[in-house]
């Protein structure tokens, strides 16, 4: 069930699997550090079912462990750095009872809990390997979902093209664990670039000939305004994705246009789902399929519910969210149009602004349009007189006074927004307005907060 | 404490910023006595909302933090909204309780 991973490994030998910043390493390579760690959990009493953390950030020793974690049916908690601040608490929310802490020396040890939360014995009953991935949510404490490895691994038993992949995400984020298994699974590589700034992403991208960058609309935005896309070779990307928030038309206009050689195709997951499989109508359209074997989706009220047969079998800290039929409630707001849909927003950010809804993407799009705009965040805030206002965080690209902007953003607004769409508190900010995942952070008053 | 003279400038301050953005046939009169929002006076309440927001700008340079569109602006029977002197001796008001 799990073996077609570790099968094909050997055969690709000296083929690329893993690029990053301290060095390569091949298939063969791979397939060695993984029988090598099977051997060390064995020798240190890691059992199937057991829950272990899997702590750093993407490379070829945290893999070889995630790999050979999964080959051994244990429950994965990964952790990366962008987690760093909850550490604690999330190994206490995952009940996890070994740490694998990787680093120049990667450390093995017990922290003495047991597991034995309902889900996790399922996991042991089923005797399939599991995946605890944590869900900020907008509002409140982190959710931990807990998956059934073998389920989110089905999909990748049939083959599909192998790529040269940016690793965008991190191995606590589905995305990043989908990219891993995807890319692993047709024989492809996965690049680490040092960080996550577009100077680094460019350099790795032109270094390894990456084909494959999965990305965000933010990310994207930052990258064709960092200019970097110029003193690059980029040309061997073909085919770059984007998620985890809806894209500003705009951002996808200029996107297209700085790289004419690369597709664009808008993916679509959730932490408690996995991630659909997808089809954008065009490389310029905002208009996607999104379903395929094993998801089943349907559209209540203009929201978005999906039945997925990789779904988690539950939260650890919350109660069930699917409904008596399977199907979850994924709060994202789309408009239909035969098989395709276009994503409007989360409805938790919809601002009603004196009965009128305002959705922050729309504003958001003409805001990055707008000269000396480096960036815009919009969200909504109380107010006595209209329910709710619209308020636009930016950060500029040079200094400009606030009464100018303010007046230069409200006649750009007026000529292509309704008036009540338009915003009505403006702030210039000098810090990033993404979270370190390169999400648009709409929680009001924080421009940009740790989670994703 | 901030001089009524002084909170005025705030006011017609944001009033012509406004009127800048406003068309040709929806400018507000900026004076001393002109009206805000209700007979008289070309504002909606989302101009006003975005009037009062400016205004909370201007006081913010000022150094001072201050909400105008709050419920017990809204309750009153006669709205500090409706003209320069009303909004005025409003901010007085709330600039004179303690913090």
């Amino acid at each position: 069930m799990i073996d077609f991973l570790f099968d094909g490994m050997p055969a690709r030998g000296a083929a690329l699997a893993i690029a990053e910043p301290e060095g390569i390493c091949d298939y063969a390579e791979l397939h060695e550090r993984v029988l090598a760690w099977t051997e060390r959990m064995a020798f240190e009493g890691i059992e199937r079912g057991a829950v272990v953390s899997v702590e750093g950030d993407y490379g070829i020793e945290t893999v070889s462990v995630f790999l050979a974690l999964l080959g051994r049916g244990a429950v994965i908690v990964p952790l990366s750095r962008d987690s760093a601040p909850q550490r604690d608490a999330f190994l206490e929310l995952g009940e996890v009872e070994w740490r694998i802490v990787a680093g120049a020396m990667t450390f093995v040890t017990p922290t003495g809990r047991s597991a034995a939360h309902a889900h996790y014995q399922a996991l042991r009953t089923r005797k399939h390997p599991g995946l605890v991935l944590f869900s900020s949510g907008s509002t409140g404490q982190p959710k931990a979902a807990v998956h059934d490895l073998a389920l989110l691994l089905k999909k990748f038993q049939t083959p599909r093209h192998a790529y040269r992949t940016l690793v965008f995400l991190q191995l606590d984020h589905i995305g990043g664990v989908n990219t891993l298994l995807y890319t692993l699974a047709n024989g492809g590589a996965v690049v680490v670039a040092c960080d996550r700034s577009p100077r680094a992403v460019c350099a790795a991208i032109a270094r390894y000939r990456v084909e494959l960058l999965p990305t965000s609309p933010t990310f994207l935005n930052l990258l064709i305004v960092s200019e970097e896309t110029r003193r690059h070779d980029l040309s061997s990307l073909k085919l770059i994705t984007y998620g985890t928030e809806p894209m500003p038309p705009y951002t996808l206009e200029r996107a297209n246009d700085c790289f004419p050689g690369a597709r664009f195709l808008q993916t679509y997951g959730m932490t408690e789902l996995g991630i659909l499989r997808s089809k954008s109508r065009d490389d310029r359209s905002l208009w996607v399929r999104v379903g395929g074997e094993g998801f089943e989706t349907r559209v209540v009220d203009g929201r978005l519910w999906i039945r997925a047969e990789s779904a988690m079998l539950g939260y650890l800290n919350a109660p069930s969210p699917f409904d008596a039929d399977g199907f979850f409630d994924t709060g994202d707001l789309v408009e239909v149009d035969g098989e395709w849909m276009r994503f409007l927003g989360r409805n938790s950010e919809i601002i009603n602004v004196g009965g009128n809804k305002v959705y922050p993407v729309e504003v958001e799009a003409v805001l990055l349009a707008m000269d000396n705009v480096e960036d815009a965040v919009v969200h909504g805030e109380p107010n006595a007189i209209s329910g709710q206002a619209v308020v636009a965080h930016l950060k500029l690209r040079q200094e400009e006074a606030l009464p100018s902007v303010k007046v230069r953003l409200r006649r750009f607004c007026l000529e292509r927004l309704a008036p009540y769409k338009v915003p009505t508190r403006i702030i210039v900010s000098a810090e990033p307005l993404h979270t370190s995942r390169y999400k648009r952070s709409r929680r009001a008053g924080v421009a940009c907060s740790g989670a994703a | 404490m901030v001089a009524a003279g002084e909170l005025r400038e705030i006011v017609l301050a944001a009033m012509s910023s406004a009127n800048l953005t406003r068309t040709a046939d929806s400018q507000m009169t900026v004076a001393d006595n002109a009206p805000i929002f209700g007979p008289g006076s070309p504002l909606d309440s989302l101009g006003l909302v975005s009037l009062l927001m400016d205004i909370e700008d201007g006081l913010a340079q000022m150094g001072i933090q201050l909400t105008l569109s709050d419920a017990r602006a809204m309750s009153r029977k006669r709205s500090p909204f409706r003209d320069v002197p009303e909004l005025v001796a409003f901010m007085t008001e709330l600039l004179a309780e303690p913090v």
